[in-house]
C-alpha cells in the first residue's frame, strides 16, 4: 500500500524532477545558439578585408508571425490586411526572400481581447519562434502587448495599425517594438486641416463616435485640432453610441435638431454602413456636410458624394500611373484578390517591407550574412523606405512619420484628394500629442 | 415642439421595430418549444444575409420572402440539434451557442467578410415627409411585416388545432402525449415557425441594417432586454416591452446621451427586482 503522504512525495518528486529535466534541457539546448551567436561577434571583431570574406550563417527560414482580426466585425480591416501579407511574402519569397531566407507566415487571430493577444505573443515567440512579429489592429491589445514585448525583448515587433497614440505619448515602445503607421493624432488633424480647407467658414461642429477608447481619441484629436486652428467654432453636440449598433434613429434625429455644419464620426465596420443607410434614408446628408475618418469603406456602401473621407491611405494616391511601387501592389493585389487594398492592406504593406528593409539594412551596415537584433532595431529607428501608399520614415521615437490621404467623395470613389505630409500632422519626436496640438 | 415631437416619434418607432425584430422570434420558439436559442442572432443574420443576397436577382419583396422561406429547412434540423444534445435548459444554452459559433464559421465561409444589406434597395422606396421629417418607406414596411408575423403568430396560436397543441405540449409535454398528441411533431414545427419568424424577421430587417460577421452575438443584448421585461415567452408582452425600452432608449439619447446603454440595463434590472417573472406576465410562472 502507499500512503496518501508517500503518494504526495512521489508526485511532489516527480514535478521537481521534471522542472530541473525541462531547465537542464533549455540549458543544453540554449547553447549550440548561444555558440554561434557569439561566433558570429567573434567573427565581426577581425575587420574582414572585403565583403566576399563575410562570415557567420544566414539564414534559411524566416518565420514571421502574422496577427489580425480574421473573425468578428473588425476583420473588415484584418481580412484585407492579411491578403497583403500574403501577398507581399509571396513576391519577396520569389525574389529571393530576406537576405536568402523565405519567409513562413505563421497567422493568428486577434479576435479574443487583450489577454488573448498576451498569451498569442508568447506562443510565438516563445514556442513558435517566430523571428520577427506584425500584428494588432486594436488599440487595447496594443497597449497590452507592448510592455510583454519589451519585457521579453527577444523579438522584433511591428504594430502594423493599432491607431492609439499612448504607444507614443507613454514611450511604450522602447527596443523591440515598433509600429509603422500613424495614430488618432495623425487622423484627427489630417481631417481637421482638410475640413478648413473646403470650409473655411465652418461654425458648428457636432461629433458622433463609437463609445470606446478609440472613439474618444479620434474625436477629442479632431476637436481639440479644429479648436486650435479656428477657436472661433462651436461643439453643439457630442455623442457616442455602443459599438455596433444597429440602430441609429434617435441620433439621426438629434443631428438633424442640431443642425450642424459639420458632422465628424470615426464609425468603422457594420456601424459605418447602418449610420449612412439610415442617414441617407433620413435626408441627413443634405443638410449635413460629414467628415469620417474611417470613410473608405462606406465610399461602396452608398456614401452621398461630397463628404470628406480621411484614408488614411487611399488606393489611388501616389498616382499609380507614375508611382510604380503603388501600381503593382493595386494591379497585383486586385488580380488576386478582386478589389482595390483598402487602407490595413497599405498598413500591412509599410510593416512586411519594413521589416525586410530593416534587416537588409543592418546586415550591409553590420558586413555580416544576417544581422543580429540589436543592428536590425538601430537600423530599423532611422529607416526611410518606400512602400505603395507613401514613403514610410521611421523616427527615433520607434514611430512612422505617416502623412495621410483626405478627399470627397464622388460616385464610390475619392476626388480632389490631398496627401497631408507626415510633418504637418504628427508631433515632433518628443513632443506630447496634446501639447503639440494646442501649438497649431 | 411639434418638430421635437415628431422627431421623438420617429426615433421611438424605429428603435421599436428594431428591437420587436430580433425578440419575436426568440419569443416565439421559447413560449412554443421551450428551447431557449442562444443561436437565435444566427437565424436572424442568416435571414439578413439570404435576403441582401436574394434582393438583388429577384426584388427586394421577393427576395425577403425567398430569405424567410429558405430558412424554413433549418427549423427542423435545429430542433433535432437541439433535442440530441440538451435535455435541461443549461445543456441547451450551451448547444445553442456552440450553434452560434459553428454559424460565424460557416457565415465566413460562405458570405465573407463583407456587409450585407438591401438599403440600397430599400431606398428605392422612398420616403413620406412628416412635418419636415423624412419618414423611409423602408420602415412602413417593416412594420407592416412585424405586425403581419405577430397576427400570423396569434391566429395560429388562438384559433387552429395545431396552436391548441403547441400549447398543450408547452404547459405538459407528457399529458398531452398521453393524450395522443405527437410531442416530436409539434415540437418540429413550432421550431420551424420560429426559424421562419426569427429569418423573416432578419430579412426584413436589412432594409435599414447591415449584416456582418459578428453581429450573431451582438443583437441578443437586446433581444434579451425585451424578453427579460416582456415575461420570456409572452408575445404581447414582448411588443409592450420593445415599446418600453425604445421610449426609455430615445428619451437617453436626447435628454442624457451618455446613459443610453445604461438606462437599458436599469429598466431590466428593475424588472427582475420588481415583477421577476415580466411586466406583463398575467400569472407567475410556475417552475
Amino acid at each position: 500500500m502507499v500512503s496518501r503522504r508517500d503518494a504526495l512525495k512521489i508526485g511532489a518528486s516527480f514535478v521537481v524532477g521534471l522542472g530541473l529535466g525541462a531547465g537542464l534541457a533549455s540549458i543544453i539546448s540554449g547553447r549550440p545558439s548561444a555558440a554561434s551567436q557569439s561566433g558570429t561577434t567573434i567573427s565581426l571583431s577581425p575587420p574582414t578585408s572585403s565583403s566576399a570574406t563575410q562570415t557567420g550563417q544566414g539564414k534559411e527560414v524566416f518565420k514571421l508571425g502574422v496577427v489580425t482580426f480574421q473573425t468578428g466585425p473588425a476583420s473588415i480591416f484584418g481580412v484585407p490586411a492579411l491578403n497583403a501579407a500574403q501577398l507581399l511574402v509571396d513576391e519577396i519569397n520569389k525574389a529571393g526572400g530576406i537576405l536568402g531566407a523565405q519567409i513562413q507566415l505563421v497567422v493568428r487571430d486577434e479576435s479574443g481581447g487583450p489577454d488573448k493577444m498576451v498569451a498569442v505573443y508568447k506562443e510565438l515567440v516563445q514556442q513558435v519562434g517566430v523571428d520577427a512579429y506584425i500584428g494588432l489592429i486594436s488599440s487595447a491589445d496594443c497597449l497590452a502587448v507592448a510592455p510583454v514585448a519589451e519585457d521579453i525583448g527577444t523579438t522584433l515587433t511591428v504594430f502594423f495599425d493599432c491607431a492609439t497614440k499612448q504607444l507614443v505619448d507613454q514611450g511604450m515602445m522602447k527596443r523591440v517594438a515598433f509600429r509603422t503607421g500613424g495614430t488618432t493624432v495623425t487622423d484627427g488633424v489630417s481631417l481637421a486641416k482638410y475640413v478648413l480647407e473646403v470650409m473655411p467658414d465652418v461654425k458648428t461642429v457636432a461629433g458622433l463616435n463609437q463609445d470606446y477608447a478609440y472613439g474618444h481619441d479620434e474625436w477629442d484629436d479632431f476637436k481639440n485640432a479644429l479648436l486650435a486652428m479656428k477657436p472661433d467654432v462651436q461643439i453643439v453636440g457630442e455623442l457616442f453610441t455602443p459599438l455596433f449598433t444597429s440602430d441609429y434613429s434617435a441620433q439621426i434625429s438629434k443631428i438633424l435638431d442640431l443642425a450642424p455644419d459639420l458632422l465628424h464620426t470615426s464609425f468603422w465596420g457594420p456601424d459605418l454602413v447602418n449610420f449612412i443607410k439610415q442617414a441617407s434614408a433620413r435626408g441627413l446628408f443634405q443638410k449635413v456636410k460629414v467628415a469620417f475618418a474611417r470613410g473608405e469603406f462606406g465610399l461602396s456602401q452608398g456614401m452621398p458624394d461630397g463628404q470628406i473621407v480621411e484614408g488614411p491611405d487611399y488606393h489611388a494616391f501616389p498616382d499609380p500611373r507614375a508611382y510604380y511601387v503603388n501600381r503593382d501592389f493595386v494591379n497585383a493585389y486586385q488580380s488576386r484578390f478582386g478589389s482595390a487594398p483598402s487602407y490595413p492592406a497599405y498598413h500591412m504593406a509599410n510593416a512586411v517591407l519594413g521589416v525586410k528593409y530593416a534587416i537588409e539594412t543592418a546586415a550591409a551596415v553590420e558586413n555580416v550574412a544576417w544581422p543580429d537584433l540589436s543592428a536590425v532595431i538601430h537600423a530599423f529607428e532611422r529607416l526611410a523606405y518606400p512602400a505603395p501608399g507613401q514613403y514610410i520614415i521611421m523616427a527615433p521615437n520607434h514611430n512612422a512619420m505617416e502623412g495621410a490621404v483626405v478627399g470627397v467623395s464622388k460616385g464610390g470613389d475619392l476626388e480632389k484628394f490631398k496627401f497631408m505630409y507626415p510633418a504637418e500632422v504628427n508631433p515632433p519626436v518628443g513632443v506630447p500629442s496634446t501639447q503639440w496640438i494646442k501649438s497649431l | 415642439m411639434a418638430g421635437f415631437a415628431i422627431s421623438f416619434l420617429i426615433s421611438f418607432y424605429v428603435f421599436f421595430l428594431n428591437i420587436l425584430m430580433t425578440s419575436l422570434g426568440m419569443a416565439f420558439t421559447y413560449g412554443v418549444t421551450r428551447i431557449l436559442n442562444l443561436a437565435q442572432g444566427t437565424f436572424f443574420v442568416l435571414g439578413g444575409y439570404l435576403a441582401s443576397v436574394f434582393a438583388w436577382q429577384i426584388g427586394l419583396a421577393f427576395g425577403i420572402a425567398a430569405a424567410a422561406a429558405a430558412s424554413l429547412a433549418f427549423g427542423p434540423l435545429f430542433y433535432l440539434y437541439v433535442k440530441a444534445l440538451g435535455r435541461t435548459e443549461l445543456e441547451q444554452l450551451f448547444a445553442t451557442y456552440a450553434l452560434l459559433l459553428i454559424g460565424e464559421g460557416l457565415f465566413k465561409l460562405v458570405f465573407g467578410n463583407g456587409d450585407y444589406t438591401t438599403a440600397s434597395l430599400a431606398d428605392g422606396l422612398g420616403s413620406v415627409e412628416v412635418l419636415g421629417q423624412q419618414v423611409p418607406y423602408s420602415y412602413l414596411w417593416g412594420g407592416a411585416v412585424a405586425a403581419a408575423l405577430l397576427a400570423l403568430m396569434y391566429l395560429l396560436l388562438a384559433r387552429t388545432r395545431a396552436g391548441l397543441y403547441m400549447r398543450a405540449v408547452r404547459d405538459d409535454a407528457e399529458m398531452a402525449s398521453a393524450l395522443g398528441i405527437n410531442v416530436r411533431e409539434v415540437g418540429l414545427s413550432a421550431s420551424a415557425l420560429g426559424i421562419l419568424i426569427t429569418a423573416a424577421s432578419g430579412a426584413a430587417s436589412s432594409m435599414w441594417q447591415a449584416f456582418t460577421l459578428g453581429l450573431s452575438g451582438q443583437i441578443l443584448v437586446y433581444a434579451f432586454a425585451s424578453l427579460v421585461v416582456g415575461g420570456i415567452g409572452d408575445l404581447l408582452g414582448v411588443v409592450a416591452a420593445s415599446a418600453v425600452i425604445s421610449a426609455v432608449r430615445t428619451a437617453a439619447v436626447f435628454l442624457y446621451p451618455q446613459l443610453e446603454l445604461v438606462a437599458i440595463y436599469l429598466v431590466v434590472i428593475a424588472v427582475l427586482l420588481t415583477r421577476p417573472s415580466g411586466l406583463f406576465a398575467r400569472h407567475a410562472r410556475l417552475a
